[in-house]
């Protein structure tokens, strides 16, 4: 078990580097120029080569990436070229924000769509038809949209929850919940339509099993069936399932934090890429990859849990 | 599986927890015309707030203002009044601007405002590559008279050096935090705000409390201030309209009408931007045909702007031959018919210059930025047979490539405070926004009277000059932008003419 978590870190650090330098090399390909973008239209090709030089943009390529690939390893992910701040205090003002949401909408995700597929599956009939019918359609309306028709309905015309902005948790727990409320629920939505769906179709697999019939015949409760036997096997396929959504969850969230006006990694992403600002990209990418391979890690280790077998792979 | 059952109504039970804590105190706005607290929201994040890397005049000015007082300040107008420098004159050869200052002005750490400041301030700002660095060219040196009283002495004449002070670079740090490595992400001004570091997160939200010792604190009538960086309109708007947002400045018509829409009120007012077709090429070294003055007076007349800017603009701007807006001294209302749309005239003119069959010229694909734009051009130029091939080009490249004599023509929107800055950057030959340097010693004569002379003859001069570049046709220019300021419930805004966003002390709560 140890030797399996170990090469899973060891396979992680490596993804983290071959992802970062990729990044590194390909905003170099843009062909931007950060000087122009950081000075305005306005200044001169004077000022204009001495912020390139400030900013070390008139060495080598590799020179360059060295540069930062040393300073990463000790910690020091440089500032950003536009608002001087130290990289690793942008993402990590950043980072509680997105975490919060994907977070909750994991949760919010898990506990309804196992109820839902488990419901849908055991009822069957109607029931089971007008989930599927809604997953669908949940499924396929963009969040961004669900997001702006929240927000309008329950900021805007209700007041219920705020429409925009990020209490943290430890100003004020109440206010942090509102404030993640609605992008959680507007970016789970599409996550509990194919979980819940895929819950529903593990739960009918397993129920059929004969192993299911003989616990039923040996007199065991319905419940204890379900719940305890039933759902525990069919837990793995959904479980997978999940952890991809949690992925899929962190890029979705990029425009439900730009909906909701918080200011999380994805709205910090696009705003730098878009600005060309080269040191903030790489400290986002190093930190996303970083979370995904915790995640699959995890993910790993609860499979593990729940099925034995796993463990041997 | 009883954990996730438990797990499943524990996260459920809180999230109904959280709609109703939500009720109670979700959405609080300032609205209603208190004074308590202003938030307003801006489309970037602040670069820097050390003197002379602060940004160029724009979307930023918020930030910078809160904390930072100027020497001048702007009325309505746009026009320089006094602020920290209660008087300002010219000596004759124009070479000498002599400033008094205020002496009842304290840093909020304790220095003085003096004429030291000044100096300190003015002489750093010019060794930086901020607007600032860029409008101090022609500062050699400032000279401390006593406290209250500096020159600013000059290695040529700059009239422009007022609107200046009025702006980014009149900005006053304390000369004691000058040297700090922090002042970018740590001012320390003597503003009407001090920036609150423990309530702001950096990149996202500022919050400002008030200085409790700033000198003209009436003008401020918010006890505090949080500027908040927004770059989605839905975001923005749904703000407005749940009062979380006071006020935001937009620039492009579906901003205005978005938020006209919405129920808000927008205020429009000029930008100082004029928007169009940029004749660089008055030479022909890469478009022969573009050396004929025929040719550019063909393009003018060949422009509809009054559907430009119905259509293209959405109505948001005045339509304009001229390179200087509406409210400069530069501007002459009598110009304005020298190029009627008339595209039989333009065919004419073309025919004259020999082109009767048109010609070819490449152009940067500006079409990610300004398709309706592009589109209009396309269609003004295909009428008088010119046909274009538009090159592929990144953003952040377009104007390097301008600068850098890529392009005979191309759609531009150049923005400037005065008619000086206009020349200084689009009619010398030592001017960026001049890439082939055309020069006319006719115009140099206009433009070097502009700068010695003052007050009537100043504006005189600056009229002759303007239309000497409409004659010539050196540019096809077809709109002085505006752009708006939208305001929530309760707050009222006075813009300045020619400012893209209106200084923060015009932002108060409505009279009504």
């Amino acid at each position: 078990m140890l030797l399996f978590l170990l090469r899973r870190i060891g396979a992680g650090i490596a993804l983290v580097w071959v992802a970062a330098t990729l990044v590194f090399f390909l905003t170099t390909l843009t062909g931007s120029d950060p000087a122009r973008r950081i000075l305005g239209p306005q200044a001169g090709p004077d000022e204009i080569a001495a912020k390139t030089r400030e900013l070390g943009l008139d060495r080598p390529v590799l020179e360059r990436y060295w540069d930062w690939f040393t300073s990463a390893l000790r910690g020091d992910l440089g500032a950003s070229w536009f608002t001087n701040q130290p990289v690793s205090r942008l993402v990590a003002d950043a980072l509680p924000v997105s975490l919060s949401l994907v977070l909750a909408a994991i949760v919010l995700t898990a506990a309804v769509s196992i109820v839902l597929g488990v419901v849908a599956a055991v009822r069957g009939g109607w029931l089971d038809s007008l989930l599927q019918g809604v997953s669908i359609v949940a499924f396929a309306v963009p969040n961004f949209l669900i997001g702006m028709v929240l927000a309008l309905v329950f900021a805007v015309q209700l007041g219920i929850f705020p429409a925009l902005g990020y209490t943290p948790f430890g100003e004020d727990p109440g206010r942090w919940l509102a404030s993640i409320t609605l992008p959680a629920v507007a970016l789970a939505i599409g996550a509990i339509a194919t979980v819940a769906t895929q819950t529903r179709g593990s739960m009918i697999d397993v129920l059929q099993q004969d192993y299911v019939r003989t616990l039923r015949s040996r007199g065991l409760p319905t419940r204890s069936v379900l719940l305890k036997h039933a759902l525990r096997n069919a837990a793995p396929a959904s479980l997978t399932v999940l952890s991809l959504q949690f992925i899929a969850l962190i890029s979705g969230a990029v425009v439900i934090e730009k909906v909701f006006g918080l200011n999380g990694l994805g709205e910090r992403a696009t705003a730098a890429a878009g600005q060309g600002d080269v040191p903030l990209v790489l400290g986002i990418v190093v930190l996303a990859v970083v979370v995904v391979v915790a995640v699959n890690l995890l993910l790993d280790l609860a499979l593990g849990w729940l099925n034995p077998k796993v463990r041997l792979a | 599986m009883r954990r996730s059952l438990v797990a499943a109504t524990a996260a459920s039970a809180l999230l109904l927890t959280a709609a109703c804590g939500g009720s109670s105190d979700g959405a609080t706005g300032s609205g209603g015309g208190s004074t308590d607290d202003l938030t307003l929201a801006a489309i970037t994040p602040p670069a820097s707030f050390a003197i002379g890397e602060m940004a160029s005049s724009g979307p930023e000015d918020h930030y910078y203002q809160a904390v930072y007082d100027k020497l001048l300040n702007l009325d309505a107008d746009g026009q320089p009044v006094p602020n920290l420098v209660t008087e300002w004159s010219y000596d004759e050869t124009g070479t000498r601007l002599s400033l008094t200052l205020r002496d009842d002005v304290t840093f909020t750490d304790g220095a003085a405002f003096d004429a030291e400041a000044v100096k300190a301030n003015l002489e750093l700002a010019k060794t930086k590559t901020g607007e600032a660095g860029s409008a101090l060219r022609a500062v050699e040196s400032v000279e401390v008279v006593d406290a209250t009283h500096a020159d600013i002495v000059l290695s040529r004449p700059d009239p422009s050096l007022p609107q200046a002070l009025a702006r980014s670079t009149g900005y006053m740090a304390s000369p004691d935090a000058l040297g700090n490595a922090d002042l970018s992400t740590n001012p320390v001004g003597s503003g009407p705000y001090v920036l609150d570091q423990d309530a702001t997160t950096p990149g996202s939200t500022y919050a400002y409390t008030r200085n409790e010792d700033y000198w003209n604190a009436e003008e401020y009538p918010y006890d505090s201030l949080e500027i908040r960086f927004l770059d989605d309109t839905t975001a923005t708007l749904n703000g407005l309209r749940s009062g979380e947002i006071d006020g935001i400045a937009v620039s492009t018509s579906d901003g205005v009408s978005g938020a006209e829409q919405a129920g808000l009120d927008v205020t429009t007012y000029t930008s100082g931007g004029i928007e169009g077709l940029y004749l660089w090429d008055r030479d022909g070294a890469l478009v022969p045909a573009l050396g004929d003055v025929r040719v550019r007076q063909a393009i003018n007349h060949a422009m509809d702007r009054e559907t430009i800017v119905d259509v293209v603009k959405g109505g948001l701007g005045q339509p304009t031959v001229q390179m200087f807006g509406p409210s400069s001294p530069a501007y002459d209302e009598s110009l304005e018919g020298t190029y009627e749309y008339d595209v039989e005239k333009a065919e004419e003119l073309m025919a004259e210059a020999g082109y009767a069959d048109g010609f070819t010229m490449s152009m940067p694909d500006a079409s990610p930025v300004a398709p309706d734009e592009q589109a209009a051009l396309t269609e003004a130029l295909a009428a008088i047979d010119i046909t274009v091939t538009f090159e592929p080009i990144t953003g952040d490249q377009y104007v390097g490539s301008i600068i850098g004599g890529q392009w005979p023509v191309n759609w531009f929107n150049l923005t400037t405070g005065s008619p000086f800055e206009m020349i200084g950057l689009a009619l010398t030959q030592q001017s960026p926004f001049n890439p082939f340097k055309t020069a006319d010693p006719e115009l140099d004569e206009l433009i070097a009277r502009a700068g010695s002379a003052t007050g009537d003859e100043q504006e005189a001069a600056l009229q002759e000059l303007n239309a000497f570049l409409v004659e010539q046709a050196w540019f096809a220019p077809w709109v002085a932008g505006e752009v708006g300021y939208v305001t929530g419930e309760g707050i009222g805004v006075e813009p300045v003419q020619g400012v893209s966003v209106p200084p923060l002390a015009n932002i108060g709560p409505s009279s009504s």
